[in-house]
């Protein structure tokens, strides 16, 4: 039976640790060229020389001491599950920083293989990294690595086995000086006393943390006969400043193995610093980032446009085959005036919905959507927020569900709180049908701008709804921002493609069950009690829209308008589904048509439906994951009241101001 | 390197008194300030956020001029990223004019170069041409 191989993939964020985990095991796992995109470990296997690899991607930590959610998750691997092998991804690029995870790791005891990602960068700029002389000092294996192009992967894989047939290593000491070293030995003693903890953790390793205060490794004493006497130690002086000094004697030990493992050949400023001088520029910063969401949008609409028309093409034909050679008159509605027509209304935007994801995926793998969160700091400190909760944020494009998860990467829990609040305001994918419906349909050529417009809308409500939450309810001021911006990169296209059809395939899936099932419930309530018109107001669902009419019948919407919204949210996109469902229009573009034909709809309804729908309440699934990451239900139904409050309001607005210019 | 800085400073004029005036002329026309047939109703049409995209780029030309103007090398890194705007915004005006192309055939509608030649993706084609002429010189 192969022998198998527990492995940790660890290491600050952004150094290429999905990508190598991708490489790895050969998953599909999304990659970014910012910090924060893996929040939650993930796990994949690999079978290599008769060895089963059991391979652990974590998120990205700067330290062992863990501030932020995702932070811990990656310590508490470490330290609990004790891995086999810990290959640390490092940037090559940036050696110094990324060696304090390699010292606190070392004290650990870890089996270390280290993987010097992106080292042909590193080369390029004129960087030499003597990997047998890092070897030797560290006592680990080194690897150079450039996962993107599976540089290295071979040799990773041989490196991780081979790591473990040799003997475990010791755990690597720093000097901390007289006066900590005194304060560490002591606690050692008192730690031996345990000697079922010191078998689970080295006595110095824990020592260390106790010494700097980590509450985590604290909490591991509470069942210990020793905690009072840790306790009553620690007691006995201020460990903050311990803390500091231990901070820089590490840095010490680094700033003294660097100059014997790396000649560096710094360049003055390199092209990744030219281009951050215009894009992130105090007067241009903003509207160049305006300038290509716009581009996106607008691209998203026109280049989608055609495929559009063949599939409505396709699903017109469809539906007209159906309809000739269906003799049973409910069946044949059924399948053309419920599946065909409300699946159909959804599947017309698949085209659209990839071009939208592949356009993001660029911009996030050049490294550009880490720009767009720090010139945006300013203007989010001013609103109550930190400019690290725009990655969020911008991530709430594609979906809020990971959006919301991502914002475990804000060490405050104000900061986190607030960003789970609004990120759902953000205009995730799923509401793009009902853009370009409508803005194609009452907006003609202007429908991108339109769709811009919503997409800055929604932006605009997040920040704004932020200060108010930041004002009324949780009080204090934002944290600091320090972020670092990772070097520009040339979007990898087979990565774009599998972010693409990641998202797209989601959509798809979606379609398949989540709306399927609703636009058959919606038919089944259009077509029932047998004998009324199809989906008039006769009918069960023409009952229930006019039930609830009165409450969005001050912003011009009619019963099934109503309805669509209602059912939007089990899944946004079935607000479309559910329209071309009543309208029965067996499916192509011919809810286009049946929408303009309809004296209901005018181009300032269409506007004030979009907006609303942009920013009512969010869809189970979003509603459910605030629940989860916040664990209250009180914040679940403030959002969902709020922002249906917001989107209420501002629907009006909409539409009294679009009756007077449009 | 001065001369290589004159070149680029008197570019990035050129390059933003362009994009600006098309941009601003776009956005007269968007607003209803000039009239449609103003210059050119085709080559020139009313656009308010892609004339105001235009006005973007060639601001960060002016940009990169004053600097050039303060003989720092700063400019550089402006005229280049003022290109690369360029090329992104005619490249995306190229898809854009054959989606168009695309809907006409398959709606079996009449289809005119002109009208989906904007001035971002003419200018882009410029920018990309003196680029490639300039990279050029530089390299022999």
């Amino acid at each position: 039976m192969a022998e198998k191989i527990k492995v940790a993939v660890a290491g600050n964020p952004n150094v290429g640790k999905t990508t190598i985990f991708n490489a790895l095991t050969g998953a599909r796992q999304k990659i970014g060229n910012w910090p924060g995109v893996t929040v939650e470990k993930k796990e994949g296997t690999k079978k290599h020389k008769g060895h089963v690899l059991e391979i652990v991607d974590l998120p990205g930590t700067y330290s062992l001491s863990a501030y932020s959610a995702d932070e811990v998750v990656a310590r508490d691997y470490i330290i609990d599950e004790k891995p086999d092998v810990v290959v640390q991804v490092l940037d090559s690029t940036n050696l110094e920083r990324n060696l304090y995870l390699t010292s606190q790791l070392l004290e650990m005891g870890t089996n270390l293989v280290l993987a010097l990602n992106m080292s042909d960068r590193a080369e390029m700029r004129g960087d030499d990294i003597d990997i047998p002389r890092l070897e030797s000092l560290l006592g680990v294996s080194a690897i150079k690595t450039v996962a993107n192009e599976g540089g290295g992967i071979e040799a990773l894989l041989d490196s991780i086995v081979s790591k473990t047939e040799s003997n475990p290593p010791k755990p690597h000491e720093i000097g901390y000086g007289k006066t900590v070293e005194e304060k560490i030995c002591a606690l050692e003693d008192i730690l031996g006393n345990d000697t079922e903890l010191t078998k689970h953790y080295p006595a110095r390793w824990m020592a260390v943390k106790l010494l700097e205060g980590d509450e985590n490794v604290l909490s591991k004493l509470s069942s210990s006969n020793i905690e009072g006497k840790v306790q009553n130690y620690l007691s006995g002086f201020d460990n903050e400043e311990y803390e500091v000094e231990m901070a820089d004697k590490r840095y010490e030990f680094i700033g003294a193995l660097l100059p014997q493992v790396c000649t560096t050949c710094a360049e003055d400023v390199s092209p990744s610093d030219m281009v951050d001088k215009v894009v992130t520029n105090k007067y241009l910063g903003i509207p160049i980032f305006l300038s290509l969401m716009w581009g996106m949008f607008e691209l998203t609409f026109a280049l989608g446009t055609p495929f559009m028309g063949l599939i409505g093409k396709f699903f017109g034909w469809l539906g007209g085959a159906v309809a000739a050679n269906i003799e049973s008159a409910w069946l044949a509605s059924l399948l053309g005036d419920g599946i065909i027509a409300g699946v159909c209304s959804v599947l017309l935007f698949v085209p659209n919905i990839f071009i939208l994801f592949f356009a993001i995926a660029l911009l996030e793998n050049s490294g550009y959507m880490a720009r767009a969160a720090f010139i945006m700091d300013k203007l989010m400190y001013k609103m109550g927020l930190q400019g690290k909760s725009f990655i969020p944020m911008l991530m709430g494009f594609g979906c809020s569900v990971p959006a919301i998860m991502a914002t475990r990467t804000l060490e405050d829990e104000k900061d986190r709180l607030i960003t789970m609040l609004v990120t759902p305001f953000m205009s995730c994918g799923a509401r793009l049908p009902v853009y370009i419906l409508l803005a194609g349909t009452f907006f003609g050529r202007e429908a991108g701008s339109v769709i811009f417009g919503l997409y800055v809308l929604g932006i605009l409500v997040a920040i704004l709804s932020a200060k108010l939450f930041r004002t009324f309810i949780a009080k204090g001021q934002p944290s600091p921002f320090i972020m670092e911006l990772p070097p520009y990169t040339r979007p990898s296209l087979v990565n774009s493609l599998l972010y693409m059809w990641n998202q797209g395939y989601l959509y798809l899936k979606k379609v398949g069950t989540v709306i399927i099932g609703g636009v058959m419930l919606v038919w089944v309530l259009a077509y029932f009690p047998q004998g009324v018109e199809y989906g008039s107001a006769e009918s069960l669902i023409g009952s229930l829209g006019q039930l609830i009419e009165p409450l969005v019948a001050p912003l011009g919407f009619d019963w099934k308008i109503a309805v669509a919204l209602i059912f939007g949210v089990v899944a946004k996109e079935i607000v479309v589904g559910s329209l071309g469902t009543l309208y029965g229009t067996g499916g192509g573009e011919s809810l286009s048509p049946a929408l303009l034909a309809d004296p209901s709809f005018s181009p300032a309804i269409a506007l004030g439906l979009m907006v609303f729908t942009l920013l009512y309440v969010p869809c189970f699934g979003a509603v459910a994951v605030i629940k989860k990451e916040t664990g209250s239900w009180k914040w679940m139904f403030f959002q969902a009241a709020y922002s249906t409050a917001v989107a209420w309001v501002l629907a009006l607005v909409t539409v009294l101001v679009a009756n007077l210019v449009l | 390197m001065e001369r290589n800085y004159s070149d680029l400073k008197f570019f990035s004029l050129l390059w933003g008194i362009l994009y600006v005036a098309a941009g601003l002329i776009q956005v007269g026309k968007g607003v209803g300030l000039l009239s449609a047939s103003f210059l050119s109703s085709s080559l020139l049409p009313a656009e308010l956020a892609g004339g105001l995209v235009l006005v973007v780029i060639g601001a960060v030309f002016f940009i990169a001029t004053f600097e050039f103007s303060k003989d720092s090398f700063e400019g550089s890194a402006y005229t280049y990223v003022g290109i690369l705007l360029c090329l992104v915004f005619g490249t995306l005006y190229f898809l854009c004019m054959v989606a168009d192309l695309m809907n006409a055939i398959l709606a079996m509608e009449k289809w005119t170069f002109v009208d989906s030649f904007k001035p971002a993706l003419y200018l882009g084609i410029l920018s990309a041409v003196v680029y490639a002429v300039g990279k050029t010189g530089s390299d022999r």
